[in-house]
């Protein structure tokens, strides 16, 4: 029996010693990975380009400075051999002189609270962000920022990558002072910083006082005296928010802009989000944007309806975001509330503007409306336009408004035979219900978009007869369906839906609904519910006219929405004032893809030349330029000649992509004798070393 | 830096790098260059032996040497405070892991099998005085075949079988190094070792 054991337990390996080459190599290529990383450590990610300043004045100010391609320009030209540099202003005004990279070369007190401050620390060799914040930390050590002075002001002048700086800085001192400090950034050019140096002020409170319009300021300014200024100078309107029957409907106040002292070009955002952060921060979606010159006429309201892409139910953040010609971004107040259903139908199709009183056609005749009840159902007639511009004719129905009008009661009927004068209308019609008094109305449309509404009747709509042939069409609209009615009472029925994408427009169509209790058809989508129904996913659109088996639905405008992504489709049709939902079947449609990408760049191999010098080998490559790239593997064999990396070990392994040349004492290769060939190629190694791509072989004879 | 002069101090001492080990770790942490290189030179040996021992090739061995050197050196920021050596080598053990396959390949390619007679050169001879001559090459000759078929057995025994007989670790350290369970180590020692016994009971008794 063999005792493996007896063997194991004796078992010795005998030692082996790496040799100096190995140790010397190991120590280079550390070395390099630990110069790589130290860079790497100096490239903060990047953040969003606009850099915000928050004013948390008592009406929620936040300001946003630009770095528009103006200043950029400004930028480029005024950058000379002189070091950049970030100034620091609480009261104590250092400014933080760094080199390239961002590392800080010098720290100079511009006050003598700042004097003090600068002695106490010692952040040369430090990078920016560092320095910053032992800055903030050392001044509100020494009081400097308290309840009463909250204001951090960062100023970067000539400073290539400021948004990395500031971004890591905000980060750090938010996870350390949270509340306690209010951050602003200016950025500015080095032109500015020498104008400021001559002022013998601080160049980030001289910017900051220019957006104040001339605000003098001397070295012992504090940041809340020019913020003050600021916000004296600049404001935002007061908002606030109405639901109405369609919608809602923002309104805001009116600006000074003589009072500001400010001419020139404001543009208003309206801005929504889930968040009042989101809003408060200006990162909310624009919902829609007025350009305007300072003479001009403010627009002081903007209407939300279903249609502008939030849907019935949602609950969303308004803002109002002005902009000051490129110098300001101010948000006030944030409003919320929640879009409510629209009773009322609406027709996506139909314009929605209303006319300016100039643009109005008037009709030939005023526009007169009359009616009665006949048998089972109500009568509308009116008076012909027959103007080439009239497009139309929208019944408009309301049991409250006496004076119903298209667009504000929205219709039951659009009639575009203009030689159509008279309607008869049935209970489930629209809506209608059998017993229920309405006032019934006639509104003109013409081509402009411009509406003329004629006066109102008030009639009790009857109940319909229920013989089949009772229900046929009303005579003076041939285009509309007839509706089969069905009796009152018994099973509610759903609809069928099908659909198809027209680029990302969803066209959908399903059944008509032909029943006396129908109120309307929702319609749902859902991207995330492959069963959607309407109240439980909101809709996208409400449609009262029973006729009515079809609709678009601009996809792009649903939230959720993303290329190559399915959205769920439903009908949930409506009975007896909204009490009984019925929903059918669920039809899925895929959004059209994103376009597809690019093709991913090939991975390069790099080609290698060299020669010998004594018994050291000199070896030189193209440099490689591929975010991909891990470094250069320099691979050498005596007995391969076409030798790559890892098959044939290596003996340099570089990762910085411009270091495009190497020298190897080759006494130190294993396989070394004089006069033999030696193979090399450099393998580059990319994607975390996934990849590995191999260039020309030379060969080189050892002396 | 102080710690330098202090490290001057320690060196001819038994615990030279030991006075001066929480602050080297601290520098190396920080990316000091040469805290890094002092580190290199005070493992080198025990690092390249087990790299050896896991190849069993000069080339493969260098190769792993410095790779696991420039993963520690990127990975320093992660090093928390415990041993260094164990880290250390529980890098060298999953670099090897990630190298292992294209080892084999390299082998099988290359014919390069690791024979008992090449590994005969590696047996140091530890046999008591009592053993005779012959005893002395038979038990080196089983030895060698030993050393030659645990450098084939696959990787998930292979590598506890060379931590525990050759770098004489304990099963809870190489637990640590492997991140296994200390009873997972045991088995597949066992198991190793059973199919160990079976080539070498074919291979000396046919």
């Amino acid at each position: 029996m063999f005792d493996i054991d007896a063997y194991l337990d004796t078992i010795a390996v005998k030692e082996v010693s790496p040799s100096d080459t190995l140790i010397n190599k190991t120590v280079e290529q550390c070395g390099e990975v630990m110069k790589t990383k130290e860079k790497e450590r100096k490239t903060a990610k990047q953040i969003k380009k606009v850099v915000m300043i928050a004013v948390p004045a008592a009406a929620l100010l936040l300001i946003g400075i630009f770095i528009g391609s103006q200043l950029n320009v400004l930028q480029g030209t005024a950058v000379n051999a002189a070091s950049a540099c970030f100034t620091v202003d609480i009261n104590p005004s250092v400014c933080v002189n760094v080199d390239e990279e961002s590392i800080v070369t010098s720290l100079v007190g511009q006050n003598k609270d700042a004097a003090d401050l600068v002695e106490k620390l010692d952040c040369i060799g430090e990078p920016a962000a560092d320095a910053i914040y032992e800055i903030v930390d050392e001044a509100k050590a020494l009081g400097y920022i308290n309840e009463e002075n909250k204001y951090v002001l960062i100023g970067c002048f000539g400073i290539s990558d400021e948004d990395a700086t500031i971004g890591s800085l905000q980060e750090k001192l938010e996870n350390s002072f949270g509340d306690m400090i209010d951050l602003l950034t200016v950025s500015g050019t080095l032109e500015e910083k020498t104008q400021a140096d001559t002022l013998d002020v601080s160049a980030g409170l001289l910017k900051l006082s220019r957006m104040a319009q001339g605000v003098d300021i001397d070295n012992e300014d504090k940041v809340e005296d020019v913020v003050g200024e600021l916000k004296n100078t600049y404001s935002a309107p007061t908002l606030s928010v109405n639901e109405t029957k369609d919608g809602l409907v923002l309104k805001w106040t009116k600006l000074d802009f003589v009072a500001m002292g400010y001419s020139g070009e404001v543009t208003y955002e309206i801005a929504a989000a889930d968040t009042a952060a989101d809003v408060k921060n200006l990162t909310a979606s624009v919902l829609k944007r007025y350009t305007f010159q300072t003479g001009d006429t403010q627009n002081t309201s903007y209407k939300l309806t279903p249609d502008s892409g939030i849907l019935s139910g949602t609950k969303k953040y308004y803002g109002i975001y002005v902009k000051y010609a490129n110098v300001a971004k101010l948000v006030g107040n944030v409003v919320s509330a929640v879009m409510p259903e629209v009773a009322a139908p609406k027709a996506s199709a139909s314009p929605a503007v209303s006319p300016s009183p100039t643009q109005t056609p008037q009709p030939e005749q005023e526009p007169t409306v009359t009616g009665r009840v006949s048998g089972d159902a109500v009568v509308i007639k009116w008076r012909q336009d027959t103007s080439e511009s009239l497009s139309g004719y929208k019944i408009v129905a309301s049991k409250t408004n006496p004076n119903p009008r298209y667009p504000d009661d929205g219709y039951i009927k659009y009639i575009t035979n203009k030689d159509t004068t008279s309607i008869k209308l049935y209970e489930g019609v629209g809506g209608l219900k059998a017993g229920k008094t309405y006032y019934f109305s006639v509104t003109y449309l013409y081509e402009n978009g411009s509406t003329v509404a004629a006066n109102a009747v008030q009639l009790k709509v009857p109940s319909k007869a229920k013989t089949p042939s009772e229900t046929a069409a009303p005579p003076a609209e041939p285009t509309t369906a007839p509706t089969q009615a069905a009796p009152p009472s018994g099973d509610y029925a759903s609809t069928s839906i099908s659909g198809s994408m027209d680029g990302n427009t969803a066209r959908l169509s399903w059944g008509q609904i032909d029943d006396a209790r129908f109120d309307g058809y929702k319609v749902v989508c859902s991207f995330s519910n492959s069963s959607p129904s309407y109240p439980g996913d909101g809709y996208v659109k409400w449609i009262t006219d029973a006729s009515k088996t079809s609709c678009s639905v601009d996809m792009t405008k649903i939230s959720g929405y993303a290329p190559g992504a399915v959205c769920y489709f439903a009908i949930t049709a409506l009975y007896d004032g909204h009490s009984v939902k019925k929903t059918g079947n669920t039809v899925s449609l895929t959004m059209p893809a994103a376009p597809a990408a690019p093709e991913s760049q090939p991975y390069e191999s790099t080609g290698i030349s060299g020669s010998m010098d004594g018994s050291t080998a000199r070896l030189s490559w193209g440099q490689i330029n591929d975010e991909r790239f891990d470094g250069y593997k320099v691979v050498c064999s005596f007995s391969n000649s076409s030798p790559s990396y890892p098959n044939d070990g290596y003996e340099r392994w570089i990762t910085d992509a411009s270091k495009t040349s190497c020298s190897l004492d080759m006494t130190g290769i294993s396989g070394y004798t004089p006069g033999a060939t030696c193979y090399f190629a450099i393998t580059v190694l990319y994607d975390g070393h996934d990849v590995k791509k191999t260039g020309n072989t030379i060969s080189l004879p050892m002396p | 830096m102080n710690f330098y002069r202090h490290y001057s101090l320690c060196i001819g001492k038994e615990d030279a790098f030991v006075c001066a080990h929480d602050e080297i770790f601290k520098l190396f942490i920080k990316g000091d260059r040469q805290a890094m290189s002092i580190l290199v030179e005070t493992y080198k040996r025990e690092l390249f032996n087990l790299c050896f021992r896991l190849t069993f090739n000069k080339q493969d061995a260098e190769d792993l040497f410095q790779q696991t050197w420039i993963k520690a050196t990127k990975n320093a920021s992660r090093y928390e405070h415990q041993s260094f050596k164990p880290w250390l080598f529980k890098i060298c053990v999953n670099q090897y892991r990630d190298n292992y396959r294209q080892y084999v390949k390299r082998k099988k390619l290359m014919k390069e099998d690791f024979e008992s007679t090449s590994a005969k050169d590696y047996v140091l001879m530890t046999a008591g005085g009592t053993d005779s001559v012959e005893e002395q090459y038979e038990r080196k000759h089983i030895q060698a075949l030993l050393i030659a078929n645990i450098d084939k057995l696959p990787q998930p025994q292979k590598v506890p079988m060379v931590l525990y007989y050759y770098q004489q670790m304990k099963y809870s350290d190489i637990a640590g190094v492997l991140g296994v369970p200390e009873g997972t180590v045991k088995s597949r020692i066992n198991t190793a070792k059973k199919k160990l016994k079976g080539v070498l009971e074919s291979e000396l008794y046919v």
